[in-house]
């Protein structure tokens, strides 16, 4: 359903997965260039826009995102930079981390995109594989052998 | 009891459901971060997964490759690598040797020379070996090499980055965070050529030193398709 405010601005509905519905400006959803192709192709004017593969959390701090960042237009740069380090701080671990950088790559949003793969870069730069296997429960499928050549192929990189 | 059971379940099971543990990351979305990763990591995880593997090693290039793209004006040179002796290079922005490759150990020295006062040292360089040059199915090693005090010393010694199986490798391609890039054919004396080169390492070392012209400079977008072409250094891959 789109709806106008008082100082002109067309708003839209968007929908969780989980049914919760969130009414934001058109141009803080427009930053998602999915978002934005849907409203260009019309389906706003026939009430919420439902978005399957993002929950109710990640939603709401997607749309925090965005809300900084399209009124931040004139703002200092820096400024900006101290608040994505917040909020990325903010999610807190590498599972709401994930949740949201799936959520940003759906939605297209390139700037959150970048911020959260940024991050968990950062996270698994000094850690094991053990460690980033156990992270995202990732199998590992070599054989003892494969495994023991390719470590003995990288070995500086373990020192 | 029966409530304090109900409550334990519950938060048991919540716990298991808001994490992604049973779901494996969509590739792009593993891509998307890997290829935020310095050097090391990308060479430590690829004993991760076969398929972290694969996207690794190809990351790893494209990566080098991406990088690759020298400032307007830079002519990256093939420079003839030959075992132990010494090859000199002369960039207008950098002076930078590579001498004393000692196969044995697997690695050499590369460490600046007469380095005019104004020039900005480069604060990394990255070391590819590859059987044939600009084939991406045939590179044997990847590093990059960051000094820890910000700047290099005057010698680098590279053998513990590059691991015995690199001796399969034919190109040596250095490249500089300056932007630069050296390719250096790398050839193995063989009995009919060069039995007595190994005998005078130190006076190819002078005649390098002194001579430009020994140098065959290549411009890069030849350097990059045609490795072989008009280098007039290259003996045939046969031969």
């Amino acid at each position: 359903m789109s709806i106008t405010t008082e100082n002109n601005e067309k708003m839209i509905t968007l929908m969780s997965s989980d049914g919760e519905e969130f009414v934001v400006e058109e141009a803080v959803a427009a930053q998602s260039q999915t978002i934005k192709h849907l409203i260009e192709d019309g389906c706003s004017t026939e009430g919420s826009i439902p978005l399957p593969n993002v929950t109710g959390r990640v939603l709401s701090e997607v749309i925090q995102y965005c809300k900084k960042h399209s009124s931040s237009d004139d703002k200092e740069e820096k400024e900006l930079e101290a608040w994505d380090a917040e909020f990325v701080k903010a999610a807190d671990d590498h599972v709401a981390l994930t949740d949201l950088m799936m959520a940003a790559n759906f939605l297209d949003i390139k700037g959150l995109l970048d911020l959260v793969a940024q991050t968990l870069a950062n996270m698994i730069t000094g850690k094991s594989p053990e460690e980033v296997r156990r992270m995202w429960n990732i199998k590992n499928d070599f054989t003892p052998e494969e495994a023991e050549k390719v470590r003995k192929e990288n070995q500086w990189a373990f020192e | 009891m029966a409530t304090s059971g109900n409550l334990s379940s519950s938060s048991g099971s919540s716990t298991s459901t808001t994490s992604t543990d049973n779901c494996l990351l969509p590739p792009e979305i593993v891509e998307e971060i890997l290829s935020l990763l310095p050097s090391k990591p990308i060479h430590r995880f690829r004993s991760l997964s076969k398929s972290w593997s694969t996207l690794l090693v190809s990351l790893d290039f494209h990566q080098f490759r991406c990088k690759s793209t020298p400032p307007k004006k830079t002519i990256p040179r093939v420079l003839r690598l030959q075992t132990s002796c010494s090859v000199y290079d002369r960039y207008p922005s950098n002076r930078f040797v590579i001498s004393s490759y000692y196969p044995d150990a697997g690695g050499f020295f590369a460490p600046y020379h007469q380095r005019p006062a104004k020039i900005k040292r480069p604060t990394k360089i990255n070391v590819l070996v590859m059987k044939e040059y600009c084939n991406e199915a045939s590179w044997v090693h990847y590093v990059s090499y960051t000094p820890y005090n910000g700047v290099f010393n005057d010698a680098i010694y590279l053998s513990n980055s590059i691991p015995r199986s690199a001796k399969d490798g034919r190109y040596i391609i250095l490249q500089y965070s300056s932007g630069c890039i050296d390719v250096l054919k790398w050839i193995n004396n063989n009995p009919d050529e060069g039995s007595d080169e190994a005998d005078e390492q130190y006076s190819n070392k002078i005649k390098f030193y002194d001579r430009d012209e020994s140098l065959t400079a290549i411009p890069y977008t030849e350097a990059l398709t045609s490795p072989y072409a008009s280098t007039g250094i290259h003996r045939s891959r046969n031969s």
